[in-house]
């Protein structure tokens, strides 16, 4: 059976059908953090959340239970947004869909600088990545899956997850020093007399 | 071993081989992986945050999305029973049941 909690109803929520509402509620972060990682757009992760709960909604006849929920939601998602990935493969990243983090809310105007670059370094870092790394650095960084549920999920073996994962990881350090060292060049010459 | 290749066209970058696999040396490989496993998530969760409300405003759009598809379906179910409808008056007063081409108008 479904590991599916009820939902819990509140009156911002339509009353959906229970077990669509408890997809919903139970793996809508997961899907949009997996669906803007990729598509690096909130409306469009926005657009896979939706299309995704209801494809698993009205699909879920069809669930064996050979992996969790959790899990089939992902691959599910992960199909769905590299769908829309190719669709949109040229489509600029508009600058305003940047996040606000922590250090970016600060009263700091370098902090904020700082912050914001590192933000901006990491999305493009995230963006050197093919689909499939992307995913497994995703699933893996943001969801906590085990190298078993990421090759599940992405239908690869456990030796190409840990391996794409590694090399990712590599990846987005040598991306995101190279940045803060083209940072701090910047600032240093504009401490010169 | 088990090599699937996911390569998408237009999408250059770390991984588009797995050659790797049996490059790395799997001490090495699993003594890297996890002393790097803490070091991203933080990071990319910050990043790729939602909304705070956004089952609610799932369930809104999804509910929204089902009352269109169901609105749409009614509305095909009624041009459909429409055209049944239209087709039984016509047939009615067309041609008399009983095929008697003079009708009622014999009561």
């Amino acid at each position: 059976m479904f590991p599916l909690r009820p939902r819990r109803d509140t009156a911002a929520q339509p009353a959906l059908d229970r077990q669509l509402g408890a997809l919903v509620e139970e793996h809508s972060q997961a899907v949009y953090q997996l669906a803007y990682g990729i598509l690096h757009d909130r409306g469009l992760a926005e657009d896979v959340v939706q299309e995704t709960m209801i494809k698993a909604w009205r699909s879920l006849g069809g669930f064996r239970g050979d992996s969790s929920v959790r899990t089939w939601v992902l691959r599910i998602a992960h199909h769905t947004a590299i769908d829309v990935l190719r669709r949109r493969r040229d489509a600029a990243v508009a600058p305003a869909d940047l996040p606000e983090t922590e250090g970016a809310r600060s009263d700091d105007p370098q902090a904020r600088a700082a912050a914001r670059a590192q933000v901006v370094a990491l999305r493009e870092a995230l963006g050197t990545l093919d689909d499939t790394s992307r995913s497994v650095v995703l699933l893996r960084e943001v969801e906590g899956l085990s190298y078993q549920q990421i090759a599940d999920t992405l239908e690869l073996s456990v030796p190409v997850v840990k391996t794409r994962l590694l090399r990712a990881r590599r990846r987005l350090q040598q991306a995101v020093e190279g940045r803060e060292g083209d940072e701090n060049d910047t600032h240093d010459d504009g401490d010169e007399p | 071993m088990n090599h699937h290749h996911h390569h998408h066209p237009g999408a250059p970058g770390v991984g588009d081989d797995d050659v790797g696999v049996d490059e790395i040396d799997g001490a090495e490989l699993e003594r890297e992986l996890a002393a790097s496993d803490a070091e991203w998530g933080d990071r990319l969760r910050d990043l790729l945050a939602p909304e705070d409300d956004l089952s609610a405003d799932t369930a809104r759009r999804i509910d929204g999305t089902l009352r269109q598809d169901s609105a749409l379906v009614a509305a095909l179910d009624l041009m459909s029973l429409g055209w049944r409808t239209a087709l039984e008056v016509l047939t009615d007063h067309g041609v008399p049941a009983d095929g008697d081409p003079e009708g009622s108008r014999h009561g």
